[in-house]
């Protein structure tokens, strides 16, 4: 659990580094629209960003199995109360996933929403449901088959870290893109 | 404010045959509170009054309308009436309850009396034939029939509560939720459904002989239904593949629920006349927690329209949605109550979610509840307190209020976290 700790916050604090990101909120989604191969180097504009997505490309995609497969980090977080996104590791995830998805066409994922503990837990399902319809709806505009994506909340139920205080609910206010079939 | 001064533990053992123990705390106002005796006797071998007379004390006590007397300080018959009401007079007494249980042409009764002291006179009298009839149920109705003659109020010590609960089990690494039904003292609290997902929003049917919740068992929340007598389940026909939050209207012919449409979350109203739905809402973003009007013609629901979640109201039929909160930033799962006065919902004024009734005619808001993750209330069926779900030094418990501040009741179950309760109609 503390390394997934460790790696959830040096993940978040990746994303406060970036810096002057493009607006990027699910009403304007084209904005990540590519025709790039897949997990081509990014033009981030911080040192982070580029360290992100080379430990991205370091993945070896011909040798892991469905099961705890992911293409490098595949946790997008959210603000209190809010299902848009606007960072650009954010970005990169759903770009790598995309890409990935339109070349492996028999690949399956399941996005699965989370919210924090605050609040109604009904609301929260919603909530969970409406962030992961967000991510689904950015990845169908990248060209991935809507048959390829199935969407889940578990609202407030399955937190990734306990605790009460900011530092976890922002942990936990998330969606995982979770493959159920690798695709190959 | 009145101060509350006085906290009494009571702990109920629950019955062999049963798993779960709920222990109640109350904290109470003791000013204000009319001072009662309550006295039943009884020649018959096989019947407790003891156990008959302190479910009765319970009750008024727990009720926070009453202070429970003593009565072994008063012994023996009363030679006359002058010298009972002086005595009892004496000892503090506003009422006093004078029960009886005795053999009548081969049935067995308990006679009940109800005594004003202050003003010398027999307010009722009524008898009830203990046949067929268990010892709490006839308890229960005896604490009724009392506590609506002296303050004019509903009694509801034979309500039924539902609440969920989890239980992490170790050895297996993994968590059980519960759906259980209590009676509302804590006693007879039953397992319904178990499962190793998530089950959560459970709503009572109008004649409150069927639950409705939402279950993970297929891997996404669905509606299910499930009739208490018989434990027979029904997943609700509504064709969607995820659907949430069911709502019995409260003729029992619809169920409003959320489900999504190109993203967005809607809510629908299934209709278990015609066996078909149609959709209620359509915003972009989240419209959930629908809650039926007294008139079974509009629905109560969240949405955060506005930018923040908020409650509305909109007909079934046609016209558009009218927003009813604008006190703090997050206002959600209402619930009414059974007068359509009020509505009981989730608040944040930016010092915690909290419990909070908003009145209907002058749009009101009152906070009830001072705790920071408060969630899930619920109505008493005679309006005068709330149900919700607090946290306890991290584990989940349930707390009955009443409005006025008169009276705390912490409900919890031992080893198990509990939330999501919802009071029986």
């Amino acid at each position: 659990m503390f390394t997934r700790l460790t790696k959830n916050i040096i993940l978040l604090l990746i994303g406060i580094t970036l810096s002057g990101c493009n607006a990027f909120y699910q009403k304007d989604p084209d904005v990540i629209v590519t025709t790039e191969p897949m997990l081509t180097k990014s033009d981030g504009d911080s040192e982070s960003s580029v360290d992100k997505i080379k430990s991205a490309e370091n993945v070896n995609l011909d040798s892991v199995a469905s099961k705890g497969f992911t293409l490098g980090n595949n946790v997008i977080y959210f603000e209190y109360d809010k299902y848009s996104i606007d960072n650009d590791n954010d970005k990169e995830i759903l770009k790598r996933y995309s890409d990935y998805m339109r070349k492996y066409k028999k690949a399956q994922i399941r996005i699965e929403g989370h919210a924090d503990e605050r609040g109604s837990r009904a609301y929260n399902l919603a909530l969970g449901e409406k962030r992961a319809e967000t991510i689904k709806e950015i990845l169908l505009i990248n060209g991935v088959k809507k048959d390829a994506v199935e969407v889940v909340s578990y609202g407030e139920e399955n937190p990734a870290v306990i605790g009460t205080n900011e530092d976890t609910h922002s942990l936990n206010r998330r969606v995982e893109i979770v493959f159920s079939n690798t695709g190959k | 404010m009145k101060k509350i001064f006085t906290t009494f533990i009571l702990y109920f053992l629950i019955s062999a045959n049963v798993h779960s123990e709920l222990t109640i705390k109350i904290d109470r106002a003791e000013i204000g509170a009319l001072p009662i005796m309550v006295k039943v006797s009884n020649n018959l071998p096989n019947i407790s009054s003891n156990k008959i007379k302190e479910i009765i004390e319970n009750d008024l006590y727990g009720s926070g309308y009453f202070t429970v007397l003593d009565s072994s300080k008063i012994s023996g018959k009363f030679e006359n009436k002058g010298t009972k009401y002086a005595l009892l007079s004496l000892a503090g007494a506003n009422f006093f309850l004078d029960s009886k249980i005795y053999n009548e042409n081969s049935n067995t009764y308990i006679r009940f009396d109800l005594y004003n002291i202050i003003k010398k006179e027999l307010v009722i009298s009524y008898k009830i034939n203990l046949k067929n009839n268990n010892i709490r149920k006839i308890a229960h109705t005896i604490s009724n029939v009392i506590f609506e003659e002296i303050t004019g109020i509903k009694g509801i010590f034979d309500t039924k509560i539902a609440y969920i609960s989890t239980e992490i089990k170790k050895n297996a690494n993994k968590k059980i939720y519960k759906l259980h039904v209590a009676d509302i003292d804590g006693h007879n609290s039953i397992a319904i459904y178990k499962s190793s997902k998530q089950i959560m929003s459970p709503t009572w049917s109008p004649k409150n002989d069927k639950i409705a919740y939402v279950s993970f068992e297929n891997n996404r929340p669905e509606i299910f239904i499930q009739t208490l007598e018989t434990g027979e389940r029904i997943k609700l026909d509504n064709n969607k593949k995820s659907s949430s939050a069911p709502a019995w209207s409260p003729n029992g012919n619809f169920m409003a629920y959320t489900s999504s449409v190109n993203g967005n979350l809607e809510i629908f109203v299934y209709s278990f006349v015609s066996k078909s739905d149609r959709r209620i809402t359509n915003s972009i973003g989240i419209d959930t927690e629908a809650e039926w009007n007294i008139n079974n013609k509009e629905i109560f629901f969240t949405s955060d329209r506005s930018g923040k979640p908020h409650i509305y109201i909109k007909s079934i039929n046609s016209g558009k949605a009218k927003r009813l909160t604008f006190e703090g930033t997050y206002n959600a799962d209402a619930n009414l109550s059974s007068d359509g006065k009020e509505l009981s919902l989730v608040h944040n004024n930016g010092s915690g979610h909290k419990i909070g009734i908003l009145s209907l005619k002058d749009n009101f808001l009152k906070v009830i509840s001072n705790g920071k993750l408060d969630e899930a209330p619920s109505f008493a069926p005679n309006n005068k307190m709330v149900l919700f779900a607090s946290k306890k030094i991290h584990k989940g418990i349930l707390v009955a209020a009443s409005n006025d501040g008169r009276i705390r009741k912490e409900i919890e179950l031992v080893g198990e976290n509990v939330r999501e309760p919802i009071w029986s109609h």
